[in-house]
C-alpha cells in the first residue's frame, strides 16, 4: 500500500493518540479513532493493527485475530502484527497456530523480545519445557534486564521442582521491576511453600542492598 | 602621549596590519581598498577611552558602538522579529497550470507545468489554509542557511554571530568603504575568517556602493562552487549593522531582482526536449554546421539588422550602402526589410518553436518569393522546416545546450559552439565576430529605448495587429515591460526591460572578446560596451569603402560544412548521462533524513549536481537544470513554512519523490523524441 508519506505522517500521529487513549483506559474512545482513520484509510495497516491489539487487550479474540490478519495482509511484514496474532490465538485456545505466527514473527525480527517470550509461554503451554527455556534464555541475552523472561523461566522452574533456580529467576524479575505483581506473587508463595529457603533469600537481598550502598 | 595610549595605537595598528596582510592574500580586491586610510581618526584618553571621531564631525564612543551591536543581536535572537528576504513563489498562493497554456502547442511534452503542477496540488491538499504552516521561512533557532549581513561597522557583530548561529553562508555588504577601512583596525579579521572555517561557514565580504555591482557580487556568490542554490535567498535572514534603511531596502529589492536572472537562462526540460529532438533532426539532415571561426577577409563589412526603433530612421542608410556589405536579418527584422524591399543576404533565427515557420511567412505577408537568394542560418534548435524554407543555409551548434553539450563531449570544438543568447541580434553578433568579422554595423540593435512604450520598429510584427485567433499574437502580446534606466548610446538614458539589459550586457561581454574588431552603433538605444557610438550622420565620414559583397556572401557560406557524427552514438551517450544523474539523484535522495538541515544538504546536493563548476557544461545538468531547480525551489519553499518537523520532513520526501518520478518520465520523453526525429528519416 502506497501512502503519501505527510498522509502517513499525520495518520501515525492520529495512531499514536488512539494508542494512549488505550493506554489510559479510553477504549471506546481508542476504538472510534481507529474506525475514523479506516475510514479515512482503508486497509491502513497501523489503524488495522491498533484494532487487533485493542481486540485483544479486550479479550475478544475471534474479533482480534479478524483485525490482525487484515493489518497481515497489509503489511506482511509487520513482525508486531504476527505477534499479536499470535496472542489473540493463544486466547483462542489455538496453540499451534499462535505459535507459528510467533515464529513469524521472529523471522522478521530475530531480536523482537516480546515474541520470544510469547513463543516460551506458547510452548510451555504445550509442554515443550526444554524448546521454551532456550527461547527465555535467548530472551535474556538479548536484554538481561527483562523482567518477563525471568518471571517465565522462574514458572518453568518451579514446575520442574527447581525451587532455588525459580527463586532466584522471581528475584531478578523483581529487582527489574519492582511492581511485577505476578512475579513478586510467585516468589511470595514459592518462599511460603518453601520457608527453608527464606534465610538464604533474606542474606542476597541484603547482599544486594549493601552492593546498591 | 602615555604609554598606554602608545601600546594601545600600536596593538590596533598591528591588528590592521594583518588584516591587510590577510586580505592581500585570500580577497586582493578588498586589499586595495585598504591601501587609503580611513578619514576617520580614533582618540585615546590616558585612561583608555576609545572614540572614533568622523570626517564630518560627528564622533562615537566605541563602547556604545559594541553595547548598540548587543542589542541589535539580541533582537536578531527573536525569529518572529527577524529580517527576512522574501522572494520567488509564495507556496500559499497557489495556482494550477494545466500545461504551458498558450506555449504547450510548441512543447512536445508537458513535465515542466504537469510535476510543479502536482506539487502545487499536494501542498494544497494538505494545507489547504495557513494552519500548520508558519509565517515565514523557518530553519530552526539556530540554523541559518543564508545570512546576509548589511555594514561591517567595527566589526563586533560578525564573531558574535557566527558563534551564536549555525550559517552556512555569511555575506557581509559594506556599502561605505571608508566604514570598512575603519573596521580593519578593530575586527580580527584573520581569526573571523579561522572561526568561519570551524563553524563551517562561507564567508563572503562584498565591499561596494554601487547596488547593483552589490547585487552581482551576491549572485556572484551563490553561484561559486559550494555556494547556495538561488531560491535560498527566499528566507535568507538579515542583520542590520547599518542604519541607512533606504540603502538596505535599495539592497534587497536589487539582490531579488537580480537573481531574477540566475532562472532566466536556466531553461527548462521542456523545452531542452525540444532542442534535442530539432537538433537529431537537423543533424540528421545534414544541414552544414559552422566549423570554421577567424575565416572571413578584414576588410568584410557586417550589417546587422535588428527590429529596435532606431532601424525606422536608419533604412535609408542600409539602402545607401547595403551593396558594399553583407546584411544581415535577425529574426522579425525581416518583416520591416521585406517592407522597404530591402533583400538581406542572410536571415538568422534563434527560436526554436516550429511556429517559426509561420512567424516567417506572416513576416513577409506570404510573399515567399523574398526569400529566394536570402541565406539561412540558425542555431541548432530551430525547426527543421525553417532551414528548409531557404535556398541555402547553416547550423551554429548553440551553447548553454544540452545537445551542444553533447556535440562538445563528442569532439565538436567549443570555439565554433556559440552562445548567442538572449536575442537573435546577440546570436548574429556572436556568430559574425566568431566568423572573422572585424567591421560591423549594428542597425535597429537597440537594446532598449528613449521612448519607454516603443521598444520595436514600428513596422515589426509585434507592433501590428495580427487576427485574433493567431497564437502569436497572444505569445507577442507578453512583452517585459521596459522598467530598467540604461545608459543611453548617443548619451543620456535609455530604458530597458530585463532581458534586454542582459542582452546588451551580454553584447558587451561578446565584443570586448574581440578587440581588433570595430562593431558601430547606430542606434538611439542604449548604449553597448565596447561598441563604437556612431550617429547616423557621421556614417559617411567612416565609411572604409565597405567590401566585395558576393564574394563575403560566399566566405560566410563557406565558414558552414556538412558534418558527420555518428547519431545513434550521440543518442547512447545522452542516455547513459541520464541514468547516470538519475541514479545520482536517487542515491542523495535515500539518505537519511532526519532534520531539515539533511533536507536542505540533500536540496544543494542535488542542485550541485546540475550547476557545479565541473558539470556545468554537461548534457544531463543542462537538461534537468531549470526543471530540478524549480521543483527543488518549490519544496524549499513548502518545507521551510511546515511547523511540525516530521511534516516537513514526510513532505521533503514527497517532493523528492515527485522529482526522481519526473526524471524518469524525462528519460522516456528523451528517448521517445530522438525515436521521431530519426525515425523521420525513414519516412
Amino acid at each position: 500500500m502506497k501512502i503519501d508519506p505527510l498522509e502517513k505522517v499525520r495518520l501515525n500521529k492520529r495512531i499514536e493518540q488512539a494508542h494512549d487513549r488505550m493506554m489510559g483506559d479510553d477504549v471506546d474512545g481508542a476504538r472510534e479513532m481507529f474506525r475514523e482513520i479506516l475510514l479515512q484509510t482503508p486497509e491502513y495497516p497501523a489503524a488495522l493493527h491498533g484494532m487487533g491489539v485493542l481486540c485483544v487487550g479486550r479479550g475478544e479474540g475471534e474479533e482480534a485475530e479478524r483485525w490482525l490478519r487484515q493489518a497481515i495482509a497489509a503489511d506482511a511484514e509487520n513482525a508486531l502484527a504476527w505477534n499479536d496474532l499470535g496472542e489473540a490465538l493463544r486466547m483462542l485456545g489455538r496453540g499451534d497456530e499462535a505459535i507459528a505466527a510467533y515464529s513469524h514473527a521472529l523471522q522478521l525480527a530475530p531480536d523482537f523480545l516480546s515474541a520470544l517470550n510469547n513463543l516460551a509461554v506458547a510452548l510451555a503451554g504445550k509442554g515443550e519445557l526444554e524448546e521454551a527455556k532456550r527461547c527465555l534464555r535467548q530472551a535474556m541475552e538479548l536484554d538481561p534486564t527483562d523482567p518477563h523472561p525471568h518471571n517465565n523461566l522462574g514458572v518453568i522452574l518451579e514446575s520442574e521442582g527447581q525451587v532455588a533456580e525459580a527463586l532466584l529467576c522471581y528475584e531478578k524479575a523483581v529487582k527489574y521491576k519492582h511492581d511485577f505483581e505476578e512475579a513478586r506473587q510467585n516468589y511470595a508463595d514459592l518462599l511460603q511453600r518453601n520457608p527453608g529457603r527464606l534465610m538464604q533469600a533474606m542474606g542476597r537481598l541484603l547482599d544486594d542492598a549493601q552492593s546498591l550502598e | 602621549m602615555t604609554p598606554l595610549q602608545q601600546a594601545y595605537l600600536q596593538k590596533l595598528r598591528a591588528t590592521a596590519d594583518a588584516n591587510a596582510a590577510f586580505f592581500e592574500l585570500n580577497m586582493p580586491q578588498h586589499k586595495m581598498l585598504l591601501d587609503e586610510a580611513p578619514t576617520a581618526s580614533v582618540d585615546i584618553s590616558d585612561q583608555g577611552d576609545l572614540v572614533i571621531r568622523y570626517a564630518d564631525g560627528e564622533s562615537r564612543r566605541i563602547t556604545t558602538d559594541i553595547l548598540e551591536m548587543e542589542g541589535r543581536i539580541e533582537q536578531f535572537a527573536d525569529l518572529q522579529d527577524r529580517p527576512q528576504i522574501l522572494a520567488f513563489h509564495n507556496m500559499r498562493k497557489f495556482y494550477e497550470n494545466p500545461s504551458h497554456g498558450d506555449h504547450q502547442v510548441f512543447h512536445y511534452s508537458k513535465l515542466d507545468a504537469e510535476y510543479p503542477n502536482r506539487a502545487t496540488r499536494h501542498f494544497a491538499k494538505h494545507y489547504p489554509d495557513n494552519s500548520g504552516l508558519n509565517r515565514y521561512p523557518s530553519f530552526g533557532q539556530k540554523e541559518i542557511p543564508l545570512l546576509i549581513v548589511f555594514g561591517s561597522r567595527l566589526g563586533w557583530h560578525l564573531p558574535r554571530l557566527l558563534a551564536e548561529y549555525k550559517i552556512r553562508h555569511l555575506i557581509v555588504i559594506e556599502t561605505d568603504v571608508d566604514a570598512f577601512r575603519l573596521s580593519v583596525f578593530f575586527q580580527d579579521y584573520v581569526l573571523l575568517s579561522r572561526l568561519a572555517m570551524e563553524q563551517g561557514t562561507d564567508l563572503i565580504f562584498i565591499v561596494q556602493s554601487d547596488v547593483e555591482k552589490i547585487a552581482r557580487s551576491m549572485t556572484a556568490a551563490m553561484l561559486k562552487s559550494e555556494g547556495l542554490p538561488q531560491f535560498f535567498i527566499h528566507g535568507a535572514s538579515m542583520f542590520y549593522a547599518l542604519d541607512d534603511a533606504e540603502m538596505v531596502a535599495s539592497i534587497r529589492t536589487t539582490i531579488v531582482d537580480t537573481l531574477w536572472e540566475l532562472f532566466f537562462g536556466m531553461g527548462y526540460f521542456d523545452d531542452e526536449l525540444i532542442t534535442i529532438r530539432h537538433t537529431f533532426d537537423n543533424l540528421r539532415q545534414r544541414f552544414p554546421v559552422f566549423t570554421r571561426p577567424n575565416a572571413i577577409k578584414p576588410d568584410a563589412v557586417a550589417f546587422i539588422v535588428g527590429s529596435g526603433p532606431s532601424l525606422d530612421g536608419l533604412i535609408p542608410l542600409l539602402r545607401q550602402y547595403g551593396d558594399r556589405a553583407v546584411i544581415f536579418s535577425c529574426g522579425t527584422a525581416i518583416s520591416i526589410l521585406h517592407k522597404m524591399g530591402i533583400k538581406p543576404d542572410f536571415h538568422i533565427e534563434k527560436e526554436r518553436q516550429d511556429i517559426v515557420t509561420d512567424i516567417l511567412v506572416k513576416s513577409i505577408s506570404n510573399d515567399m518569393e523574398f526569400l529566394k537568394g536570402i541565406n539561412f542560418i540558425g542555431l541548432s534548435p530551430v525547426y527543421s522546416e525553417v532551414f528548409r524554407m531557404f535556398d541555402r543555409c547553416g547550423m551554429i551548434v548553440k551553447a548553454a545546450d544540452t545537445m551542444g553539450a553533447l556535440l562538445e563531449v563528442d569532439g565538436m570544438p567549443s570555439g565554433v559552439i556559440l552562445s548567442g543568447q538572449p536575442t537573435v541580434t546577440n546570436t548574429a553578433i556572436d556568430y559574425t565576430l566568431c566568423a572573422g568579422f572585424k567591421n560591423i554595423y549594428l542597425f535597429g540593435v537597440d537594446m532598449g529605448s528613449k521612448d519607454k512604450e516603443k521598444h520595436h520598429s514600428q513596422h515589426t510584427v509585434y507592433v501590428n495587429l495580427l487576427p485574433e485567433e493567431d497564437h502569436l499574437k497572444k505569445l507577442l502580446a507578453h512583452q517585459p515591460s521596459n522598467d530598467i534606466v540604461v545608459p543611453g548610446n548617443f548619451g543620456g538614458e535609455a530604458h530597458a526591460n530585463k532581458i534586454l539589459a542582459f542582452a546588451r550586457r551580454m553584447m558587451g561581454f561578446m565584443v570586448g572578446g574581440y578587440p581588433d574588431a570595430k562593431v558601430y552603433n547606430l542606434n538611439d538605444g542604449a548604449m553597448i560596451e565596447h561598441t563604437i557610438p556612431l550617429l547616423p550622420a557621421d556614417f559617411d565620414e567612416r565609411w572604409a569603402g565597405g567590401c566585395d559583397k558576393r564574394a563575403t556572401v560566399e566566405a560566410v557560406m563557406n565558414t558552414f560544412e556538412a558534418g558527420e557524427f555518428d547519431l545513434e552514438v550521440l543518442q547512447r551517450i545522452l542516455l547513459e548521462r541520464i541514468d547516470a544523474f538519475i541514479a545520482q539523484v536517487e542515491a542523495i535522495v535515500s539518505e537519511p533524513q532526519d532534520s531539515l538541515s539533511n533536507v536542505l544538504d540533500k536540496m544543494i546536493a542535488i542542485h550541485w549536481m546540475t550547476l557545479g563548476p565541473s558539470n556545468i557544461n554537461d548534457p544531463c545538468a543542462l537538461v534537468f537544470r531549470g526543471t530540478a531547480a524549480r521543483l527543488l525551489s518549490m519544496a524549499y519553499n513548502a518545507v521551510t513554512i511546515i511547523k511540525d518537523q516530521d511534516e516537513a520532513l514526510a513532505k521533503a520526501e514527497w517532493d523528492f519523490a515527485n522529482l526522481v518520478e519526473c526524471l524518469h518520465e524525462a528519460r522516456g520523453e528523451v528517448v521517445k523524441n530522438i525515436q521521431i526525429a530519426l525515425a523521420t528519416a525513414e519516412q
